[in-house]
């Protein structure tokens, strides 16, 4: 037996799969070359290095359910009527089980902030109600963002689904409730876009939602922070942006002429590791670095 | 019940319509298919996208699923093609000067560029063979990697591969042969740290 082909049934002499036959041809090669022991003794050491890979831990971003929901939504709609086999449906991957949602940061000209000393369900700005039942529809709490936000024309919502302890907490204030879907509209009145922060479960999901004023903006141009981009990109085209972006450190630079919020947030984040994903409902979704 | 009877019952309740059980079907599957797609693109955002089309591919796909093959090589497959369709995506995009500076209203600025290895804590973390081994992994063709990273990552036996793949065992055999013998070339000139 050749080099060559001594060298081809490394993988299968050290998983044990060669024939009596064939081994011992194989090893007869093996014996007679010192240079092809060495290879083969890093060979081995090579295999066992690879098989440390499985070992790796990879933390999976809170942001993959919402990006597969979006990219299904789109693949959806695409599809001609008659021919989308499913109707709808695709936000429940991006809503889940866990416990406990709050919302704090700018809230300020936002109707929510208004309700500081009294009971939300009291003044009728959280709205309630429950989701029809579905046999096998079970959301995993794991890696599932249990947010989503709801835009219908210049009104927006954010839609909690509830499962296990039931408790929203808006602007610091816990929201008990025993519905299954907690519905909070977010009206900005201000004629710029604010911000809030969102955070659910202690912190495991953060994120951020920015909505936009009454007016628009004439500026296209500007540098900074991706949430001063996502204000930017809300008052230029009066779109929702929501980040879930992990930091929000990186500079960024941006010229929004292009016709709408979405190519202009692909304009921007070319090479930054930030990138926008396009709602079905108009809300631009940015995520990554 | 077992996974894939379970795998074959949901796939079956999907092609009948019920949304909820593509839904269970992906949350069941998108942990792992991320954590393939993560290996392969050492890319979190680039992992998340590959996930996401593959989802949507299985969506279009779903009504022809005939069963004759487990819902996850089926899966791998898509993931793989999916990795391969964003590879030749990223080769035929305009490059750009990674010194070359943005220009602004306010001036020039610094361009940004995101490491996708992680941060220097994340690499003190993996070993240095490790590391050495992830260096190497990228200098393989894309499908021998796809090959190893299957075999010895996601623990796939030479059955699965070979089905994920659409290639016939002996072929699977050959080239993951071929693919350790690289791996084992380029390991031994690096700082002799495979030489034992």
């Amino acid at each position: 037996m050749n080099l060559s082909r001594t060298r081809e049934l490394f993988s299968s002499y050290f998983e044990g799969e060669l024939e009596p036959g064939l081994r011992q041809q194989f090893e007869a090669s093996l014996n007679a070359s010192p240079e092809l022991q060495d290879e083969f003794a890093e060979f081995v050491a090579c295999y066992g290095e690879l098989g440390k890979m499985a070992e790796e831990e990879i933390e999976v971003p809170i942001y993959l359910s919402d990006r597969i929901a979006t990219r299904l939504e789109a693949a959806q709609a695409a599809k001609p009527r008659g021919l989308a086999w499913f109707l709808g449906g695709f936000q429940k991957l991006a809503l889940g089980g866990l416990a406990t949602v709050a919302l704090f940061g700018a809230l300020a000209g936002v109707n929510i902030s208004q309700s500081e000393t009294k009971d939300p369900f009291q003044m009728g700005l959280v709205k309630v109600f429950r989701m029809p039942w579905v046999p096998g529809d079970a959301p995993k709490a794991v890696n599932v963002n249990p947010l989503d936000y709801v835009v219908n024309g210049s009104k927006i919502s954010l839609t909690y689904q509830v499962k296990d302890r039931q408790t929203l907490m808006v602007d610091g204030k816990a929201i008990r409730s025993q519905a299954d879907v907690i519905d909070v509209p977010l009206n900005n009145e201000n004629p710029h876009s604010v911000e809030m922060s969102v955070m659910v479960d202690g912190g495991n999901i953060r994120e951020t939602i920015v909505v936009p004023g009454t007016e628009r903006a004439e500026l296209t141009a500007g540098t900074g922070l991706v949430n001063e981009f996502a204000k930017a990109l809300a008052d230029k085209y009066g779109v929702p942006v929501r980040l879930t972006v992990t930091e929000l450190k990186s500079p960024l630079a941006w010229n929004l002429t292009a016709s709408n919020a979405y190519e202009a947030a692909k304009a921007a984040f070319d090479k930054t590791g930030y990138s926008a994903d396009k709602r079905e409902n108009g809300m631009i979704v940015i995520s990554g670095n | 019940m077992s996974a894939q009877s379970e795998d074959l019952m949901l796939i079956e309740r999907a092609q009948h319509g019920d949304r909820t059980s593509l839904n269970e079907l992906i949350r069941k599957y998108e942990t792992r298919a991320y954590q393939y797609a993560f290996r392969l693109t050492r890319n979190p955002e680039e992992a998340a996208d590959v996930v996401a089309d593959a989802f949507v591919r299985v969506y279009n796909a779903l009504p022809n699923f005939k069963g004759n093959a487990q819902f996850t090589t089926w899966l791998y497959r898509i993931l793989t093609n999916c990795y391969l369709d964003h590879r030749k995506k990223e080769s035929k995009r305009q490059t750009t000067s990674l010194d070359a500076a943005v220009e602004t209203n306010e001036g020039e600025m610094e361009r940004q560029v995101e490491d996708p290895h992680g941060t220097p804590e994340d690499d003190l973390l993996r070993s240095e063979r490790g590391r050495q081994v992830e260096t190497a992994l990228r200098t393989l063709p894309d499908y021998q990697r796809s090959m190893i990273l299957m075999f010895h990552a996601e623990q796939m036996s030479y059955e699965e591969i070979a089905e994920s793949l659409d290639l016939p065992i002996g072929t699977v055999k050959s080239r993951l042969n071929r693919a350790r013998l690289s791996l084992r070339e380029i390991l031994s000139k690096d700082e002799e740290l495979f030489k034992v």
